[in-house]
C-alpha cells in the first residue's frame, strides 16, 4: 500500500511531464466522478424502490387487513377487531391504523400521529359486504405507513456502500496506475535509458522489446535505424582501428630502435660497425672504452690501421676471404689501444644484409678476452698443482716421474723417489684443527723445498704424503745425507697457533733402476719402505728391500686372513675367573678372546693390535659382545651367578653407534646390562677425554658396570678415577709382579689399594701367579685377584668346573697360613 | 331529433337518479320488507314462515318480502340500510338492531307451549359418553365444538353467559377446534360425528327432531340453560306509525278468535303458526332486552377480564364503561 502511494505520488508530482500523469489524471478524475454518480443514482434508485416496497406493503396491508375486519366489523364483533388492532402493534411501518363506522365513527385506533419530519403514505379502503342483494357500506379502514424504518435501512446501507464504492474506486484507480506502469512507465523509461545508452559512442546495442503494441513497433523502428547506425560507425571505427594500430606499430618500433641503440651503447661488448673494406662508420661505447680511441679518430679508417693489429699479412687476406664466401668470420685477433696496448680480442664478423641487397656493411663484434686467457693459463696450473701448498700434485708428478724414466732410460743416471709420510700428522689434525693441519703441511712443504734443489720435483700426493724425485741421485750415500738434511730440517720446531710441534717424518725410498723400472712398481716400493721406517717408530729413511716387501706382504696376507676370520666367525671367548681373595669365590669371569685357526689358537696378542690398526677391530668386537652375552644367557639358564668383564678397545669404545649397539645386543639376547663389566684402558680416558665422559655416563646411566684396566702401566693418574664414575680399577701385572721382592712395589701397591677402597672402588689385582702375592694383597685388603693362581683363561664348561677345585685349593693354603704369619 | 334524443336521455338519468337516491321511500310505499334468519335451511324457514306473511300481505294490503339472512348481522345491517322494516330475532340480535339499526322491539313471540320463553342446548351424540358439561370441560382438549353465531342469543350468547363466562373459558381457546353453524347444521354436525358437541336451542331441537327423526335418535341434551325470553319482533322505530298499527293489529289478532273471525280462518291462522312453533305473538317493547342484555354486558365484562393481552389501562377503560351500561339498565319489567 505504501508503496503503492508511493509510486502514486511519484505520479503525481511528475505531473508536470509525465505521459503516465497526464493520462491518470483524468481517467482517475473521471472514474472517481462516475464511481460517485452511479453511487448517487444507485441510492436513490435504492430509495425508491424501498418507497414503492413501502407503498405496495401498505396497499396489501390494507387489502388483508380489510378483508380480515369486513367479518368482525359485519358481526360488530368487537373483540375481534381489538385483537386484529392489537395485532397492528406488531406491524413495522405502521403510524396509524384506524377503522371507522359508515357514520364516520371511529371503531378501532391503532398507531400515534405521525409526527412532522415522517414522510407518511396513507390510504384508505370502503368495508363492504354483500348480504341479500344488498351491498352494505360496513366503514372505512385508514392505514398511514411511515418511512423511518426505510430511511434508517437506507441510511445504514449507504454507510456500508459508500466504503466499499470508495474502496472499488481506489482499486480501480490502483489497477489503472499499476497498468499504465506497467505497460507505458515502464517501457517508455526502458525506451529512454536505451537511448541515452546509445547516445554515447561506442557500440549501440538493440533494446529487446516482447510486445507487439504501438510501442513495439517504436521499438523496431529504433532497433533498425541502430543497426544503421551501427553499420556506419563500424566501418568508421574499423578504419581508424587499423591506423591507431599502424600507429602503434610504428611507435613500438621506433621505441625498440631506442631500445637496440640504448642496448647496443649499454652492453660491454665492443661493436662496430663498416663498410664493405672494413672502414669504421659507426662505434658503439663500449668499442671506444675498450680501445681508447675517441669515435672521430675512428671513423672512415680500416680497422687494420687502428684497433685491430696487422701482424700477419696472411691471416688478413684470409679473414678478407673468408668474409667474401661465408658473409662470416670469428677468431681471436690481437687488439691494440689507442696507447700502443696490445689485448687479445675475440671477434666476429658479421656482412649485414638489408632485404636481399649485397653486403654494404660489416658489424664487428669483439671482447676483450685477456682475463679469459689468464684463467686458461690459471686453470692449467691448477690441474696440476696442489692448492694448499702450491708443489706438483699427483698427477704433474706422475708425468715428471715418466718423463724423467724415460730420460734416464736412455741416459743411464738413475735418481732417487722418496716417499715422505708425517709423522702423528692425523693426530694434530684431531686434536689441534684442520686448518693447523693445512698451515703446518704448508710450512713443511716449504722447507722440504728449500733442501732440495730446483731441478727435483716435490710433489704432494695427498694429505700427509710427499713425493720427491732426486735427480740424476742413484747413490745411497747421497740420497742418506739429502734426507738426512730433510729430516733435520723439518724436525725443527714450528710455531702454529702459539703452539709449539716437533714433527718427524718417516720416508721410504726406491732407486731407479734398481727398485723398479717402472713407475708404479717404484712408487709401490717406496712407500713400501716408507712403512717399514714407520713401523720403525718413524723420523728416519728406509731404502727399498725385498725383505720388507716381503713383511708388507705378511701383512696383507694376515689381514686378508683376520677378514675372513670375522666372516667365518672363528673367533672363541675363553674365560679366566676373577675370584673374591676373602672367601676364594668366582665373582667374575673375563672374557677373553682367541682366534680358533684351523691348526692353533691364536692368543689376541698377535692379532689384537694388528685389527686395531687396520681398523678391523669393531668387527671382532661385534662379535665378542654376542659371545659373551651368549655365554651370560646360558649361564642364567643353568643358574650361575658369575658377570663378565669384557675388554673394549678404544676404537671401539668410541665408535658412534657404540652405546645403541650394545644395548640392542644386550636386549636382543636377553641379559641385563649389570650382568656385564666393560674395561676399557686408562689412556682411553685420558686421549679421548671429553667423548669418553659421555659415553662412559650414557653406559652407566644403561646399567653397565665399568672397570679401568691396566692401571699403573700407563699414566697411573688418579685424578681420573675421581673424575670419572668407574666402579673397578684393576692393577696392572707390572705392579703385581714385584710384590715378593720389591719393598717399595708393596707399600705403593697397598697404598693403592686403601686409597682405591677408600673412594668406593673394587679392586682387582691382575696377574696374581704365587701364594705370596696372593697373601700380601688379601692382607692388604684388595677385593678380587685373578690370574693363574686362581685359574687360567679356558672355554666356559672347564672354567666353571674348575671352580671348584679352586675353592678347595685356597682351602689349603689358608691352613698353611695359620702356621707362617703373613710375609710383609 | 337531437332534442328528443337529449331529452330521453335526461330523463333516463333522472330516473336512475331519484331510484338510486330515494329507494326506501319507493319501496316501503306499498311494500314491506321482512327479515328472517336462516336458524336452519333457508327453505325451511320461507316456508315456515310463508303463509303468515301472505296473510300479513292479504291484511295490510301491501307486498311483505322476505328476505331470509344467512346469519343475523344481516338483519341488522338490512334494517339499518332500511332494506326490510321488521324482522323476527333472536335477543341479541334485537339489542343490536335497536343499538345499531334503529329498530324497536315490538312484539315477541308466544311459544307453542305457552311458556314465555326457550332454553338454550348443548347436544353431544348420545354414543359420546358426554353427559354432563364437566364432562365435556373435562375432555374439551380433544373436542370440536359447534359454536352458533357469534350474534345468535342461544348458540352463542346464552352457552357463553351461563358456561364459559363463569369460568374464564373461551370456546376458542378450550377446544380442540371451534366451528360456526346455525342450529340446524350444528344438530346435523353432532348427529353425524362431526362434532361432538354443538349448541342449540329447544325451538330449532323440536323443528330438527321433526325434520330429521333418525337424526334426532343420535343426539343428546348435556345441557339446557334457564329460560330465554323469547325471540322479539323488532321494526324500525321510524316505520309510519299507520303502518305500525296496522302490523300490530294483525299481528296481535293473528291465531286469536275474534268477534268477527271465521272459524276457519282461525284454524289456519292457528295451523300457519304450529308451523312455526308459535302460540301466536304479543305486544312488548325494547324492555324485553334488559335481561339478555344485561346477560350480554356481564359476559363481556367477564371477557375483559380474561383477555391478558388487553392494556391494563384499557380494560379499566372498558370496564367502567360497561359497568356504567349496566348501572343505567333499569330492571327487567318481569
Amino acid at each position: 500500500m505504501r508503496s503503492f502511494c508511493g509510486f502514486l505520488g511519484q505520479a503525481v508530482g511528475r505531473s508536470r511531464q509525465g505521459l503516465a500523469a497526464k493520462l491518470l489524471l483524468p481517467a482517475l478524475s473521471l472514474s472517481l466522478g462516475v464511481g460517485l454518480l452511479l453511487f448517487l443514482f444507485f441510492s436513490e434508485k435504492f430509495a425508491r424502490q424501498a418507497e414503492e416496497d413501502l407503498r405496495n406493503r401498505l396497499d396489501s396491508f390494507l387489502s388483508t387487513q380489510a378483508a380480515e375486519l369486513e367479518g368482525p366489523v359485519w358481526e360488530f364483533d368487537q373483540a375481534a377487531i381489538d385483537r386484529l388492532f392489537r395485532s397492528y402493534a406488531l406491524m413495522p411501518d405502521l403510524q396509524r391504523v384506524r377503522l371507522t363506522d359508515s357514520q364516520g365513527a371511529t371503531l378501532a385506533l391503532a398507531g400515534a400521529d405521525p409526527s412532522p419530519s415522517d414522510r407518511t403514505f396513507a390510504a384508505s379502503r370502503r368495508l363492504t359486504r354483500q348480504a341479500g342483494s344488498e351491498t352494505y357500506n360496513l366503514g372505512r379502514l385508514e392505514v398511514v405507513f411511515n418511512d423511518s424504518r426505510i430511511r434508517q435501512g437506507l441510511a445504514a446501507s449507504r454507510k456500508a456502500e459508500l466504503p466499499a464504492a470508495l474502496g472499488l474506486a481506489v482499486l480501480f484507480a490502483g489497477v489503472l496506475v499499476v497498468t499504465v506502469h506497467w505497460h507505458l512507465g515502464v517501457p517508455l523509461r526502458r525506451l529512454r535509458e536505451s537511448l541515452e545508452r546509445n547516445a554515447a559512442a561506442g557500440l549501440r546495442s538493440p533494446l529487446p522489446w516482447q510486445s507487439r503494441d504501438e510501442l513495439g513497433q517504436v521499438v523496431d523502428a529504433y532497433n533498425a535505424m541502430l543497426a544503421e547506425v551501427n553499420q556506419y560507425t563500424g566501418s568508421l571505427e574499423l578504419a581508424n582501428a587499423e591506423l591507431q594500430a599502424e600507429n602503434l606499430q610504428r611507435r613500438l618500433a621506433e621505441t625498440r630502435l631506442t631500445l637496440f641503440k640504448t642496448m647496443v651503447e649499454a652492453t660491454d661488448t665492443a661493436m662496430v660497425i663498416t663498410d664493405r673494406e672494413l672502414r669504421v662508420q659507426e662505434t658503439n661505447a663500449a668499442c671506444l672504452r675498450l680501445t681508447g680511441f675517441a669515435a672521430e679518430e675512428l671513423a672512415g679508417r680500416p680497422v687494420w690501421e687502428t684497433f685491430l693489429f696487422p701482424h700477419d699479412r696472411d691471416r688478413m687476406a684470409a679473414v678478407q676471404r673468408c668474409l667474401e664466401a661465408n658473409a662470416a668470420w670469428a677468431g681471436e685477433w690481437r687488439g691494440l689501444t689507442s696507447q700502443g696496448a696490445r689485448l687479445p680480442l675475440r671477434v666476429t664478423i658479421n656482412a649485414l644484409h638489408f632485404s636481399g641487397d649485397a653486403a654494404a656493411h660489416h658489424v664487428l663484434v669483439f671482447t676483450d678476452i685477456s682475463e679469459q686467457k689468464a684463467t686458461q693459463k690459471l686453470l692449467k696450473s691448477l690441474a696440476y698443482s696442489d692448492s694448499l701448498t702450491g708443489l706438483p700434485n699427483r698427477a704433474l708428478f706422475m708425468d715428471r716421474l715418466e718423463r724423467e724414466i724415460c730420460i734416464e732410460t736412455r741416459r743411464g743416471r738413475g735418481f732417487a723417489l722418496l716417499f715422505v709420510d708425517l709423522d702423528n700428522f692425523k693426530w694434530i689434525n684431531d686434536s689441534m684443527s684442520h686448518a693447523v693441519g693445512d698451515r703446518v703441511l704448508a710450512a713443511l712443504a716449504g722447507r722440504m723445498r728449500q733442501c732440495l734443489r730446483a731441478e727435483d720435483t716435490l710433489a704432494r700426493m695427498g694429505g700427509d704424503e710427499f713425493t720427491v724425485i732426486l735427480r740424476e741421485t742413484g747413490d745411497a750415500v747421497v740420497v742418506e745425507r739429502v734426507v738426512a738434511a730433510l729430516l733435520a730440517r723439518m724436525a725443527e720446531p714450528l710455531e702454529v697457533d702459539g703452539a709449539t710441534l716437533e714433527i718427524g717424518a718417516s720416508i721410504g725410498a726406491a732407486l731407479y733402476p734398481n727398485d723398479g723400472a717402472a713407475s708404479e712398481t717404484l712408487m709401490k716400493n717406496a712407500d713400501t719402505a716408507m712403512y717399514a721406517a714407520k713401523a720403525a717408530g718413524g723420523s728416519r729413511l728406509r731404502f727399498f728391500e725385498p725383505a720388507i716387501a716381503q713383511k708388507a706382504q705378511a701383512r696383507l696376507n694376515l689381514r686378508n686372513k683376520l677378514k675372513r676370520a670375522i666372516a667365518r666367525r672363528e673367533f672363541v671367548l675363553h674365560f679366566q675367573p676373577i675370584v673374591a681373595m676373602a672367601t676364594g669365590a668366582h665373582v667374575h669371569y673375563e672374557a677373553l678372546v682367541r682366534w680358533n685357526r684351523p691348526k692353533a689358537l691364536v692368543q689376541p696378542a698377535q692379532f689384537i693390535e694388528f685389527a686395531e690398526n687396520e681398523g678391523l677391530i669393531n668387527h671382532i668386537g661385534r662379535q665378542v659382545f654376542d659371545m659373551a652375552f651368549a655365554q651370560l644367557r646360558d649361564w642364567a639358564g643353568e643358574g650361575v651367578p658369575a658377570t663378565m668383564a669384557v675388554n673394549v678397545s678404544r676404537s671401539q669404545f668410541l665408535e658412534e653407534d657404540f652405546v645403541e649397539d650394545l644395548l640392542a645386543r644386550a636386549t636382543r639376547h636377553g641379559v641385563a646390562p649389570s650382568r656385564m663389566v666393560l674395561e676399557i684402558t686408562e689412556s682411553l680416558l685420558i686421549t679421548d677425554s671429553a667423548a669418553a665422559k659421555v659415553v662412559l655416563a650414557r653406559l652407566i646411566a644403561s646399567g653397565f658396570r665399568i672397570a679401568v684396566d691396566d692401571f699403573g702401566v700407563g699414566y697411573s693418574s688418579l685424578s681420573v678415577l675421581v673424575e670419572y664414575p668407574v666402579q673397578i680399577v684393576k692393577l696392572d701385572k707390572s705392579l703385581i709382579r714385584p710384590l715378593e721382592c720389591d719393598p717399595r712395589a708393596r707399600a705403593m701397591v697397598s697404598g693403592f689399594i686403601a686409597l682405591f677402597q677408600s673412594l668406593g672402588l673394587e679392586v682387582v689385582a691382575e696377574g696374581v701367579e704365587t701364594a705370596v702375592q696372593h697373601e700380601f694383597l688379601a692382607a692388604a685388603g684388595c677385593n678380587l685377584g685373578q690370574g693363574w693362581l686362581y685359574g687360567k683363561p679356558m672355554p666356559a664348561t672347564p672354567a666353571l668346573a674348575a671352580a671348584s677345585a679352586m675353592e678347595s685349593r685356597l682351602v689349603v693354603s689358608r691352613l698353611r697360613d695359620k702356621d707362617r704369619p703373613v710375609a710383609q | 331529433m337531437r332534442t328528443v334524443l337529449l331529452a330521453c336521455c335526461c330523463l333516463m338519468l333522472f330516473g336512475a337518479l331519484t331510484s338510486f337516491l330515494c329507494p326506501a321511500q319507493a319501496q316501503t310505499r306499498d311494500r314491506l320488507g321482512f327479515g328472517l334468519v336462516a336458524t336452519s335451511a333457508p327453505g325451511a324457514v320461507r316456508d315456515r314462515w310463508q303463509p303468515l306473511l301472505d296473510d300479513m300481505a292479504q291484511a295490510l294490503g301491501l307486498t311483505v318480502q322476505p328476505t331470509i339472512y344467512d346469519d343475523y348481522a344481516g338483519v341488522i345491517w338490512a334494517m339499518g340500510n332500511g332494506d326490510i322494516q321488521v324482522a323476527c330475532v333472536g335477543n341479541k340480535v334485537a339489542i343490536e338492531a335497536v343499538d345499531r339499526a334503529g329498530g324497536e322491539v315490538a312484539f315477541k313471540a308466544v311459544e307453542a307451549d305457552g311458556r314465555a320463553g326457550y332454553n338454550s342446548l348443548l347436544l353431544a351424540r348420545a354414543d359420546s359418553g358426554l353427559r354432563t358439561v364437566e364432562d365435556m370441560f373435562a375432555r374439551a382438549g380433544e373436542l370440536t365444538y359447534g359454536d352458533g353465531d357469534i350474534n345468535s342469543t342461544s348458540g352463542h350468547v346464552i352457552p357463553g353467559h351461563y358456561l364459559f363466562a363463569p369460568r374464564g373459558l373461551e370456546p376458542r381457546t378450550v377446544f380442540r377446534r371451534v366451528v360456526q353453524n346455525n342450529h340446524e347444521e350444528n344438530f346435523l354436525g353432532v348427529a353425524a360425528g362431526r362434532l361432538d358437541v354443538a349448541t342449540g336451542n329447544s325451538l330449532n331441537l323440536a323443528t330438527s327432531t321433526a325434520r330429521h327423526p333418525q337424526a334426532a335418535a343420535a343426539v343428546k341434551v348435556i345441557w339446557t340453560s334457564p329460560l330465554i325470553p323469547s325471540d322479539p319482533l323488532v321494526w324500525r322505530a321510524d316505520l309510519e306509525p299507520a303502518r305500525k298499527a296496522a302490523l300490530r293489529a294483525f299481528l296481535l289478532d293473528y291465531g286469536r278468535p275474534g268477534p268477527d273471525k271465521a272459524p276457519e280462518r282461525l284454524n289456519r291462522e292457528q295451523a300457519v303458526l304450529r308451523g312455526m312453533a308459535r302460540a301466536g305473538f304479543q305486544a312488548c317493547d325494547n324492555s324485553h332486552l334488559l335481561p339478555v342484555r344485561r346477560m350480554e354486558l356481564v359476559r363481556q365484562r367477564s371477557r375483559i377480564l380474561a383477555d391478558a393481552a388487553l392494556p391494563q389501562a384499557e380494560r379499566l377503560r372498558r370496564l367502567a364503561a360497561i359497568d356504567k351500561t349496566l348501572q343505567a339498565l333499569p330492571e327487567a319489567v318481569d
